[in-house]
């Protein structure tokens, strides 16, 4: 299931390290990463999974958390907290 | 022990990466999981086998899900916009989210772990892959979507 996740979105990372790979001796501009890698590709589509998986919903324009996806983002808090790790993302 | 010790040595190295304090909880544990498989032998080496054997299956696959569990905190862009809505009381719209979080600081967080790790180096403003480690990850997973869900990795 876990692994099915990271197939079903693709992750940025994986992508990123494919596309500087295909670049081969050439090299990659972080330039041409930001022009492929655009908000409507990477944060938006996640921005509806959100609300599809009723985690937050829309109220007057403004995403709010659901109960369940408070829940859960405070699982990773309490976690991140532990370990004493930045923000992620 | 394997969540004990990459707590520990996440905590207290702060140079460490998240990859290696898995990988460091991991042997950890895998070593306590042997030394208790040779302090208490089972009645016949045939059942011993089977019993290290299963145990081993058991460990990996939990020792996989928690490489998950830390990962989703760490890069998980669903995770990362719950925090940031997490942080206020009334929410925030579409034009807020964007400019705490998007496309242009994801990808230069990404290259900034990437480049920590040593998978990627930077030469002349230009970026090269150095380590094959998450290259072949990333070919392991391609070919996974491509085999269960007909699609490669999008990437253009």
């Amino acid at each position: 299931m876990i692994t099915y996740s990271a197939m079903e979105a693709d992750s940025p990372t994986l992508v990123m390290i494919m596309k500087i790979a295909n670049a081969g001796l050439q090299g990659l501009e972080k330039s041409e990463l930001d022009k492929a890698l655009t908000d409507n590709i990477l944060v938006i589509p996640r921005i509806q999974d959100l609300l599809r998986d009723k985690l937050a919903h829309l109220n007057n324009g403004k995403y709010q958390l659901t109960p369940k996806g408070t829940l859960l983002v405070r699982i990773f808090i309490c976690y991140r907290n532990l370990l004493k790790a930045q923000q992620g993302g | 022990m394997n969540v004990l010790i990459q707590v520990i040595v996440f905590r207290l190295l702060p140079k460490i990466t998240l990859l290696k304090s898995i990988l460091s909880g991991f042997v950890a544990g895998l070593s306590a999981l042997l030394s208790v498989h040779v302090v208490l032998p089972a009645p016949s080496q045939v059942e011993a086998f089977g019993l290290l054997a299963t145990n081993l299956i058991i460990y990996s696959a939990l020792g996989y899900c928690y490489f998950h569990f830390l990962n989703l905190g760490e890069t998980a862009r669903r995770i990362r916009i719950l925090r940031e809505l997490y942080m206020t009381k009334d929410g925030l719209t579409l034009d807020e989210i964007l400019e705490k979080y998007n496309s242009r600081r994801m990808v230069e967080m990404r290259l900034g772990r990437l480049l920590n790790s040593g998978q990627v180096i930077l030469a002349d403003g230009r970026y090269y892959i150095k380590s094959s480690f998450l290259l072949t990850a990333a070919r392991v997973i391609s070919f996974m979507k491509l085999l269960v869900l007909g699609k490669c990795i999008e990437l253009d």
